[in-house]
């Protein structure tokens, strides 16, 4: 048993990590296999060991609290982040096989979904740059071989993941340029030593934060390149779209928070022009995310594009905390909840949609005309998870921040415009909102009213996020109206004004 | 040869690959342009490293491994494209892969084919 704790003690943090190499080691025996039993087992097999690595990360955090060395890094944080990462994958693990089961690559895809988590986890973890950036182009290549996988029968579709996948590239290539300008200012080999750096402040730390900015914008398809994302998800297979919003865009945004330790330095002198830079970048991904979702009538779209405009909010809480709104603290818990508010609202919504057009065979909005009425439970689950996204409101009071609302009358033309964007976005943003579920309760169409069945994992799947959505908002009412819950140690409202 | 000249050279060959990025239409021009970026960045390494700070192991497999995981996505696209290619995918090569299109179908992720 000592020797047994004795390598534990070694291996630490990494147990979860070799869990999933067992995983990934046991799968490669049936990588030829197309039998369905074997896929079953297998199945079964992948799920209990990600519950099991779940487990683990968090054991190793209470068992043995922070580790750090020169390689990684290892605190509550990246547990959070680790769990998150997990979970979606989890998710991911039951849409692959609902939808590829029968699929004659379904071990080989199970195996690629291990091998990105991995590479995920140790984007988490990870500290020094080689690292980071070994792991982070490994992560774009799995994702990119299991996007390609999935899509393998998709008519004329190749194109569009080439062009896809070469903004994937270009990041990696730009971040390698990053390291080399970090590495030229300060042959320093992580961002907590660049810190601690007297010589923060040269230019070619600046100029390595700039590219790594461009790489990480472009990664994240952010307004207005975000035409091979919008085209690609109009094509793709309906898991390799989960395979993107799941595990593509959630890694992109853990480097940002990631590289955003070494940003916090320069924005927490208030400089003016990040902070500016944010807050219009912000802005547009606002509105062009909500406008566009108003204009088009594809569902997938229309998902695209209310995806992309979440994805603006992590920077709007980089811009907040920019600005001197709310503290670093406030910012970490404010982007895991966007996170964990997108993967909540976003999974369920996910499979409702993809069932329907798997039933109906159209991308269009008409396709969940009626559902409501239709199905009652199922429209009323779609109702609580749309509504759920009313949490951003929390965001008007620290938006009404920059516009010092009592000087209402003497702000400059500039600002009259951003306030009037601001509104516009939030009024876009709940337009689209009533749209879905407008539709949801309207009258079914005749034709289309008996095409649409759900399986009963579905309605366990809806039910049980929205009952998490429940149980957030229950807890973040109470803690709104100052009803103290010893577990959460967070201030919703807890903003510097 | 200096320091600063070689930070110079960089720079050029950096602009050049940023320009490529931008301006190129065809996928091998696009992956050329990636070159010279990657370029950039390894002589950037070998350069601090040679005049700052003494010829650091760190640098060295950094670029080592940079460059063979960056050849290897590139590889697999390529690759992929091969693969997959047929009489109805022969277009690509064709195409118009311009990295920053900035269109009205582009910003709609609408295309005129409709598909």
């Amino acid at each position: 048993m000592d020797f047994l704790l004795n390598i534990g003690e070694k291996i630490n943090p990494f147990q979860s990590i070799i869990v999933l190499f067992i995983v990934i080691f046991i799968l490669a025996f049936f990588a030829m296999s197309r039998s369905k039993t074997i896929k079953k087992h297998l199945m079964v097999l992948v799920l209990a060991f990600f519950i099991i690595a779940f487990f683990i990360n968090i054991y190793i955090y209470i068992s043995d609290g922070d580790i750090s060395n020169y390689l990684i890094s290892f605190g509550v944080i990246q547990v959070i982040e680790s769990c998150i990462m997990i979970f979606s994958a989890i998710n991911l693990l039951f849409f692959i096989y609902l939808y590829h089961k029968d699929n004659e690559n379904f071990i080989k895809i199970l195996i690629l979904l291990t091998f990105s988590l991995v590479c995920c986890l140790f984007i988490i973890i990870s500290r020094n740059f080689l690292l980071i950036f070994t792991s982070f182009s490994l992560f774009i290549l799995t994702i990119f071989q299991m996007v390609s996988i999935l899509n393998l029968k998709v008519y004329k579709i190749s194109p569009y993941i080439v062009e896809y996948f070469l903004r994937g590239i270009l990041t990696v290539i730009l971040f390698l340029s990053g390291f080399s300008l970090f590495f030229g200012a300060t042959s320093s080999k992580d961002f907590n030593q660049i810190l601690k750096l007297e010589y923060i402040e040269n230019p070619l730390v600046i100029m390595g934060l700039v590219v790594f900015g461009v790489a990480l914008y472009q990664y994240l398809f952010l307004f207005p390149f975000q035409g091979p994302y919008m085209k690609l998800m109009k094509r793709s297979d309906s898991v390799a779209r989960a395979v993107i919003w799941f595990l593509y865009f959630p890694a992109g945004i853990l480097v940002l928070l990631k590289i955003s330790v070494l940003y916090n330095y320069f924005l927490e002198k208030n400089n003016v022009f990040p902070s500016a830079i944010l807050i219009v970048t912000t802005f547009i991904c606002l509105i062009a995310g909500n406008t566009g979702a108003i204009k088009t009538k594809s569902i997938r779209r229309i998902m695209s594009f209310l995806y992309l405009s979440f994805t603006g909010l992590f920077l709007l809480n980089i811009s907040m905390f920019s600005t001197g709104i709310i503290s670093m603290v406030s910012m970490n818990w404010f982007n895991f909840m966007d996170i964990s508010l997108m993967m909540a609202s976003f999974m369920p919504l996910y499979l409702v949609f993809s069932n329907i057009e798997k039933n109906t065979a159209a991308d269009h909005i008409d396709s969940i005309r009626g559902l409501g009425r239709l199905n009652k439970y199922i429209g009323v689950n779609l109702v609580i998870i749309f509504l759920s996204w009313a949490g951003i409101i929390y965001y008007v009071k620290p938006f009404l921040k920059y516009f010092n609302i009592k000087d209402f009358l003497h702000m400059g033309a500039l600002n009259l415009i951003m306030f009037a964007i601001v509104l516009a976005a939030l009024v876009f943003f709940f337009l689209n909102i009533f749209r879905i579920i407008f539709q949801i309760f309207k009258r079914p169409a005749v034709e289309s009213a008996q095409k649409i069945v759900f399986s009963r994992f579905l309605y366990v799947y809806t039910t049980f996020y929205s009952f998490i959505i429940i149980i957030a908002a229950v807890l973040c009412f109470l803690r709104i109206i100052n009803i103290d819950i010893p577990f959460l140690n967070f201030e919703i409202i807890d903003f510097n004004f | 040869m200096s320091l600063q000249v070689i930070i110079y050279i960089n720079i050029i060959f950096f602009l050049i690959g940023i320009f490529g990025v931008l301006y190129s239409r065809e996928l091998l021009s696009i992956i050329i342009s990636f070159h010279f970026i990657m370029v950039s960045a390894i002589l950037n390494f070998l350069n601090f490293s040679m005049f700052l700070y003494r010829q650091l192991l760190w640098d060295k497999i950094f670029i080592i491994t940079g460059t063979i995981v960056i050849y290897l996505i590139m590889f697999c696209l390529v690759y992929y494209i091969y693969l997959v290619r047929d009489s109805l995918d022969k277009e690509i090569f064709y195409r118009d892969l311009r990295m920053f299109r900035i269109t009205v179908s582009d910003w709609w992720g609408e295309d005129k084919d409709n598909f």
